[in-house]
C-alpha cells in the first residue's frame, strides 16, 4: 500500500489563474508564444466550451503545465497535440481532425456554397426573353391602374 | 378574495368585450381596397427612379415596366373570394367569448392559488418586527437585524447580533460581513475579532486563511489571553504543515486553562489526534521516475485483482489510480468490469462512480 | 393579490389565444369577415392579458415577493432596482414570458398594422399566430410558470447570477428576444401564404418591415450580449464561438438572407420559394436559438440550467412548429415557384450571390453548433468544434461577401455593366488598397491577415460612400445640387448605406482588434507596474469595498505613456455571498476607439506583501466592433421608417376618403 500516500500528494492541489500567469510562464519568450497558440486549440475539458488559454480551472492549469513542460523539452505542436488526443480524445482539440467522420462538418459549408453557385449558374442567361404586352393588356392594365386613382 | 375575483371578472369581461367590439366594427366595414394597383403605381415610380438613377437600362427599363404590369394583370385575373359581413347567429358570438372565459377559470383554477395574498418583503418584515423575537426563525431574525443595523449603522452591538442570527441561519458570509462592520466601528473589542476569525473560517470551509489569521491575530493583540485565538492559530500551524509548532503552541494553551474549562476536553482530543497522526507526505510534483514507480505499483494491483478478483477496495482503489492518472480507456474499462461485478452491491457501485469521478492528475 | 391576478391573466391569455386561432381559422373557412375581425379582437386581448401577467411578475420581483416561487429562486432585497426587475427575465420561467409577450405583442401589432392585408390571408395569419401563442403559452403555464407561488416563502431569495448583474445584460434580452420573435410574424406570413397559395410582390413587401423591425432588434441585442462578453467575463475577448452565441447568430444570418432576397421577390417576382423559405428559417432557427439554451444539451456559459423534460418539451414543440412549416412548403411550393432567369452580370445575381454566401455561412454557423451533438449521439465519441473551425470556413465566406458588397447597390437591375461599376470604384479600391499597404508597412508587429482585414474594411467603406456619391451625382453637378439630392434621398437609401457602412466599421474594428491587440499579466505588488502597448500601468493602491450585495477589492491602477497621465482605471474583483460567486469588473480607459483594458485578479499572499495578478489588455479600435453593428441596426430602423414600405398607411395619403 506505500503507493496511497503517494497519490494523495498527487491529488494535491496545485494553485492556478488563467494561461497568462506569470508564475506558470516559460522563459523563453519564442516557447512562451508557441505555448500559448497551441491552448487556444485545447479544450479545457470540464469548463463550459473554454479553451485552456481562457480557463482559470485547475484541470486547465495542468494541461497547459504539461503543454509548456513539452514545448520546454523542444516536441513539435503535432506532437504535442498527438500526445493530448492519444491521452483524452479527439474532445481535447478545438479544432475537429480533418477525419473521414468530419467530412460533413468541413465539406458541408463548402458544398453549401458550391450547391447554390450551381442553382445560380443554371439560371443564368445572357439576355433574359424580355416580358412583352399584348395591346389588350396595354389597355387593362391603364384601366386597372387608374381604376381607383385620385 | 371578493376584490380578486371582481377583478379577475373584469379582465375576463374586458378580453371579451374586445373581441366582440371588433367583430360589430366589421360588420360596417368595407372591404379593404385592392393592393395590387397601388404596389404597381409604386413600382413603375421606382422603376423610374432607377433608370434616373442609370441602374436600369432603357430596353430592361420597358421590361420591367412590362413585367410589373402582368404582375398587375395575374392578380386581376385572380378570382376574387366573396367574403360575408354578416353577423353570424348571436350564440356564436356568444360562446367565442365565454368558451375561453370559462377555459381561462378553469385553467386557474387548476393551476393557480387562489385567494393567496402577495407577500411583500416590507411587509413581512413589519409583521416580523412586531411579534416577540423568540418567535422568529434565525433567518427572519437575521433579516429584522439587518434592518435594524441599516436604521442605526453606529452600533457596533446591532452588528454583533446580526452575526449570531447570521450564524445561526447557516449563512457564515452574512456573520463575517457583519462583523466586518462591527469590528470597524469598535476595533478595540477582542471578542469581535474572535468572533470574525471564527466567522471566516466557517465562511471557508473550516480552512484558515489569511483573513481569518489576520482576525486571530489582532484578537490576541487585544487579548493575549483568548483561548480560541491561539486554539485556531495553532490548528492551522499543524495544517500549514509545522505539527511540532502548533502542538506545543495547543499544550501551552491546555497548561494555561483553568482545570475546570469546559474547553479542555475538546482540546485534549485535538492535541491526542494530531500527536497519533503519522506526519504527511510531502508533496511536491512528480518526477518521470515516481510516476513510473507509480504506474508500476497500479499494474501490479490490476494484475493481483485478475488473480483474486474478489476484493471490492481493490476494485475502488484500482478505478481511482486510473482516475488519477488520467487513463480514461482503462478507467472505463475498469469500472465496466467492477460494476458487473458488484451490481447487486450499490454501497460499493456508489464508492466506485466516485473513484471513476476523482479529477485527473495534477 | 396582484400575483394571483398575474396567474389568472395568463390562463386569460391562454384561452384567448386558442379563441384567436378558432375563431380566425373559421373566419377564414367560411369568408365571415366577422369571425375574422373576432379573431384579430381576441389577438388584442391576448397581448394585453400577456402584458398584465408580465407586469406582475415584475411587480412581485419589485416587492421582493418571495411567495413567488420564481422570485425567489432569482432574487434578493439587496439587489439593487434595476436588476430586480432584470430579473423578471433573467431565469427560464421569466423569460418565456417575456417570449410571449414579444410574441404576442407583434401578433397584436400585425393586427393593428396589417390593415392593407387582403383578408384572406390576414385571417390566415392570425390563425398561424394564435396557434403559435396557443403552444407557447401552453408551455409557459403548465411547464414552466413563472407566477407558481410557494406556501411557505423563504426569508430571503437566493439571488440572481451575479455575472448576469449588469445593465448591458439587463437590456440584452428584451433586445434579443424582440428580434428572435418579431421573425414570428414573418414565419406566420410565409405559412399563410402557402395556404392561400398564393406568393407575389405585394407579400415580398408586406414581408420586408417585419423582417427589418426583428434583424435591427437581434443586431443590438446580439451586439449588447458581445460587449457584456466582453467587459464582463474579463477574457478581452468579444465573441467565442459559443454555442449560444452561435444560435443568436443563426437566425440573425438568415434573416439578413431574407432582407436582401425579399427585395428580388419584390422587384422582379423571383426567388418567392427562396425567399419563403428563409422566412420560415428565420423563426426556426430564432426557436432553436432560445431552446437550445434551455434544452441542456449545450453547454455554455450563457445557458439556463433547465431540467431535461422541459428542454426536450421545447425541442419538440420547435420540431412541431418549424416541422409543420416545412411540410407545408414541401407540399405547396413547388407549385408557387415562380422561376426567373438572370443575365449574370445584374443586381439580381449580386443579391443571389449574397443569399448563397450567407446560407453557407449560416450552414458553417449550424454545423459547427449542432455538429458535435450528432457525431456524439452516432459515433459515441465526443468532439469539439472551437473558434479554429469558424476561423477557416466562416472567415473566407465572409471575406468573399466583403469583397462583393460594394459592387452590388452600384449594379443595374436586369443587366448590369462591369465596367461601369469599376469604373465607379476604382478610387474605392486604390483607397483601400493603400490602406492595407500602409498597416502591413507601418503597423508593427507586421501582420498579413490584420492589414487585409483593414483593406476589407475600408473598401466596404469607401464603396459605400462610393454610393452616395453616384446617387447624389456628386463632383458632376454643382455641390449645391448634389446636396439638395443627399438631403432628399429616401429613408431606405440612407438605411441600406447605413447598414453597409456599419459592416465596414466592424471590419475595420474587427480585423485591427483581433491582428494587434496586446496583452501582459503580472503579478504586482503595490506600486509594481507593467507595460502593455505602449502604455506604464501603475498599481497604486487596492482598496476594500462594500458594495449593496457584495464585497469587492477595488485597485486603483494608473496609466501613463510616456510619462505623462493618461487614466486612472479601477478595475474590482467582487465577491456576492448570496451565492458564493466571484466575478471581475474589468476597468476600461477608451483612448479614443481603443481600450486600455485592465482586469484585477486574484490576491497572492508572499512571504513579505500580499502581490496582485494584474491582467492587462491593449485592444485597439476595439469600439468600433461594436459600434459598426449599432449603425447598422440604426440603418434598419431608418429604412423601417421609410414611409414608403408601409403600404397601408401610405395609401391614405393617395386616395383621400
Amino acid at each position: 500500500m506505500r503507493w496511497r500516500p503517494v497519490l494523495a500528494a498527487l491529488a494535491g492541489v496545485l494553485c492556478m489563474a488563467a494561461a497568462s500567469d506569470p508564475a506558470e510562464r516559460l522563459s523563453d519568450p519564442a516557447q512562451e508564444a508557441r505555448a500559448r497558440a497551441i491552448f487556444a486549440d485545447v479544450r479545457c475539458l470540464v469548463c463550459q466550451n473554454e479553451s485552456i488559454d481562457d480557463s482559470e480551472a485547475e484541470l486547465a492549469g495542468d494541461l497547459r503545465k504539461i503543454v509548456r513542460e513539452q514545448v520546454r523539452q523542444g516536441r513539435s505542436d503535432a506532437e504535442i497535440k498527438r500526445f493530448l488526443t492519444n491521452r483524452y480524445g479527439e474532445f481535447v482539440l478545438l479544432t475537429p481532425s480533418f477525419s473521414v467522420g468530419n467530412l460533413a462538418l468541413w465539406g458541408g459549408p463548402f458544398l453549401a456554397a458550391g450547391l447554390g453557385l450551381v442553382l445560380l449558374l443554371s439560371r443564368l442567361r445572357n439576355r433574359p426573353a424580355d416580358e412583352t404586352l399584348s395591346a389588350e393588356d396595354v389597355r387593362r392594365v391603364r384601366e386597372l391602374s387608374e381604376s381607383d386613382a385620385p | 378574495m371578493i376584490a380578486f375575483w371582481a377583478t379577475a371578472g373584469v379582465l375576463s369581461a374586458a378580453a371579451a368585450l374586445l373581441v366582440l367590439m371588433r367583430a360589430a366594427r366589421a360588420a360596417t366595414l368595407a372591404e379593404p381596397a385592392d393592393p395590387m394597383p397601388v404596389l404597381y403605381r409604386r413600382q413603375l415610380a421606382e422603376i423610374g427612379e432607377l433608370a434616373d438613377r442609370g441602374l436600369l437600362g432603357a430596353a430592361e427599363r420597358k421590361s420591367a415596366e412590362a413585367e410589373a404590369a402582368r404582375r398587375l394583370l395575374d392578380a386581376a385575373d385572380r378570382p376574387s373570394e366573396v367574403w360575408s359581413a354578416a353577423s353570424p347567429r348571436g350564440v356564436i358570438l356568444l360562446g367565442a367569448v365565454s368558451v375561453p372565459a370559462a377555459l381561462a377559470l378553469l385553467l386557474y383554477l387548476g393551476l393557480g392559488a387562489p385567494g393567496m395574498a402577495d407577500q411583500p418583503f416590507e411587509a413581512r418584515l413589519t409583521h416580523w418586527r412586531a411579534v416577540s423575537p423568540t418567535e422568529l426563525s434565525p433567518p427572519q431574525m437575521a433579516a429584522v437585524l439587518q434592518r435594524l443595523t441599516r436604521e442605526r449603522p453606529d452600533d457596533p452591538e446591532g452588528y454583533r447580533f446580526l452575526a449570531l442570527a447570521e450564524g445561526a441561519s447557516d449563512n457564515p458570509a452574512g456573520a463575517a460581513r457583519a462583523l466586518r462592520q462591527a469590528v470597524r466601528l469598535a476595533p478595540d473589542r477582542a471578542e469581535l475579532w474572535e468572533m470574525l476569525g471564527e466567522a471566516l473560517m466557517l465562511q471557508a470551509g473550516g480552512q484558515m486563511t489569511a483573513d481569518a489569521r489576520a482576525a486571530f491575530n489582532q484578537d490576541l493583540k487585544l487579548d493575549p489571553k483568548s483561548a480560541a485565538a491561539r486554539f485556531y492559530l495553532a490548528q492551522g500551524q499543524i495544517a500549514a504543515g509545522d505539527r511540532a509548532g502548533g502542538l506545543a503552541a495547543w499544550r501551552a494553551l491546555e497548561a494555561d486553562l483553568p482545570p475546570d474549562d469546559p474547553r479542555l476536553p475538546r482540546l485534549r482530543r485535538a492535541i491526542a489526534e494530531a500527536a497519533a497522526q503519522p506526519a504527511p507526505a510531502a508533496g511536491p510534483a512528480l518526477s518521470a521516475d515516481q510516476l513510473t514507480a507509480i504506474r508500476g505499483m497500479v499494474a501490479g494491483l490490476a494484475a493481483r485483482l485478475r488473480v483474486k478478483p474478489d476484493d471490492p477496495d481493490g476494485w475502488v482503489r484500482l478505478v481511482r489510480a486510473y482516475a488519477v492518472l488520467g487513463e480514461t480507456a482503462k478507467r472505463e474499462a475498469t469500472l465496466k468490469d467492477a460494476r458487473v461485478r458488484y451490481a447487486g452491491r450499490p454501497d460499493i457501485l456508489d464508492q466506485l462512480s466516485q473513484a471513476a469521478r476523482t479529477e485527473p492528475m495534477r | 393579490m396582484i400575483a394571483e391576478l398575474g396567474a389568472f391573466a395568463l390562463a386569460l391569455a391562454l384561452a384567448f389565444a386558442l379563441a384567436q386561432l378558432v375563431l380566425s381559422a373559421a373566419g377564414r373557412i367560411r369568408r365571415s369577415t366577422v369571425l375574422a375581425a373576432a379573431g384579430e379582437g381576441a389577438a388584442l386581448a391576448v397581448f394585453g392579458a400577456v402584458a398584465l401577467a408580465f407586469a406582475a411578475l415584475i411587480h412581485a420581483f419589485v416587492t421582493s415577493d418571495f411567495s413567488v416561487a420564481n422570485v425567489a429562486a432569482n432574487s434578493h432585497t439587496e439587489k439593487p432596482l434595476l436588476y430586480k426587475v432584470a430579473g423578471a427575465w433573467g431565469s427560464h420561467e421569466g423569460s418565456m414570458l417575456l417570449w410571449c409577450l414579444a410574441l404576442t405583442g407583434y401578433g397584436a401589432a400585425a393586427v393593428a398594422f396589417g390593415r392593407s392585408l387582403p383578408r384572406p390571408l390576414k385571417a390566415s395569419m392570425v390563425a398561424v399566430q394564435g396557434a403559435l401563442a396557443t403552444v407557447f403559452l401552453a408551455y409557459t403555464l403548465f411547464a414552466s410558470n413563472p407566477l407558481a407561488r410557494v406556501a411557505d416563502p423563504p426569508v430571503e431569495g437566493r439571488s440572481l447570477n451575479p455575472l448576469l448583474q449588469d445593465p448591458a445584460l439587463a437590456i440584452h434580452p428584451p433586445f434579443l428576444y424582440a428580434g428572435y420573435v418579431g421573425m414570428s410574424v414573418v414565419f406566420a406570413l410565409a405559412v399563410a401564404a402557402l395556404i392561400e397559395g398564393r406568393i407575389d410582390a405585394a407579400w415580398a413587401r408586406w414581408v420586408r418591415p417585419w423582417t427589418l423591425a426583428a434583424w435591427s432588434l437581434l443586431t443590438v441585442g446580439i451586439t449588447l450580449g458581445s460587449f457584456w462578453a466582453y467587459y464582463e467575463l474579463g477574457w478581452g475577448g468579444w465573441w467565442f464561438w459559443d454555442p449560444v452565441e452561435n444560435a443568436s447568430f443563426m437566425p440573425w444570418l438568415a434573416a439578413t438572407a431574407l432582407l436582401h432576397s425579399a427585395i428580388v421577390t419584390e422587384k422582379r417576382g423571383a426567388l418567392a420559394g427562396w425567399t419563403l423559405f428563409l422566412a420560415l428559417a428565420a423563426f426556426s432557427f430564432s426557436m432553436l436559438g432560445a431552446f437550445l439554451v434551455r434544452s441542456g444539451v449545450l453547454t455554455s456559459v450563457h445557458a439556463f440550467a433547465v431540467d431535461p423534460t422541459r428542454g426536450v418539451l421545447l425541442l419538440i414543440i420547435l420540431g412541431v412548429t418549424s416541422g409543420a412549416g416545412f411540410a407545408l412548403f414541401a407540399w405547396r411550393a413547388p407549385k408557387l415557384a415562380q422561376g426567373g432567369v438572370f443575365a449574370p452580370v445584374s443586381r439580381e445575381s449580386a443579391l443571389v450571390l449574397n443569399n448563397i454566401l450567407l446560407a453557407a455561412a449560416t450552414t458553417t454557423v449550424l454545423l459547427g453548433t449542432l455538429y458535435p451533438l450528432i457525431r456524439e449521439a452516432v459515433t459515441g465519441e465526443p468532439i469539439s468544434v472551437g473558434p479554429p473551425y469558424f476561423n477557416l470556413t466562416f472567415t473566407p465566406l465572409m471575406a468573399a461577401l466583403a469583397i462583393l458588397l460594394p459592387a452590388g447597390p452600384l449594379l443595374a437591375w436586369k443587366r448590369g455593366d462591369a465596367a461601369g461599376v469599376l469604373q465607379r470604384l476604382w478610387v474605392a479600391i486604390l483607397i483601400a488598397l493603400a490602406a492595407g499597404l500602409l498597416a502591413y508597412a507601418l503597423v508593427s508587429p507586421r501582420k498579413a491577415f490584420g492589414a487585409a482585414g483593414l483593406a476589407m474594411g475600408t473598401w466596404i467603406i469607401a464603396g459605400g460612400i462610393a454610393e452616395l456619391i453616384e446617387r447624389t451625382r456628386g463632383f458632376r453637378v454643382a455641390p449645391a445640387e448634389s446636396l439638395r439630392r443627399l438631403v432628399r434621398l429616401p429613408r431606405g437609401a440612407w438605411g441600406m448605406t447605413l447598414a453597409h457602412l456599419g459592416l465596414g466599421v466592424f471590419v475595420l474594428g474587427a480585423c485591427f482588434e483581433t491582428g494587434w491587440k496586446a496583452e501582459r499579466a503580472e503579478t504586482l505588488p503595490l506600486g509594481g507596474a507593467l507595460d502593455v502597448g505602449g502604455y506604464h500601468l501603475v498599481l497604486d493602491a487596492v482598496s476594500d469595498v462594500d458594495g449593496p450585495n457584495y464585497e469587492a477589492e477595488r485597485a486603483t491602477i494608473r496609466a501613463t505613456r510616456d510619462g505623462a497621465p493618461i487614466c486612472v482605471g479601477q478595475p474590482e474583483r467582487r465577491f456576492y455571498p448570496a451565492g458564493g460567486q466571484t466575478t471581475s469588473e474589468v476597468a476600461i480607459c477608451y483612448r479614443g476607439a481603443s481600450h486600455l483594458y485592465i482586469v484585477l485578479g486574484e490576491r497572492r499572499e508572499t512571504a513579505t506583501t500580499p502581490v496582485w495578478l494584474v491582467r492587462a489588455y491593449w485592444n485597439p479600435w476595439a469600439t468600433l466592433i461594436f459600434l459598426g453593428p449599432v449603425i447598422m441596426g440604426l440603418g434598419g430602423l431608418i429604412s423601417l421608417s421609410d414611409r414608403r414600405l408601409r403600404l397601408g398607411v401610405a395609401r391614405r395619403r393617395e386616395l383621400p376618403a
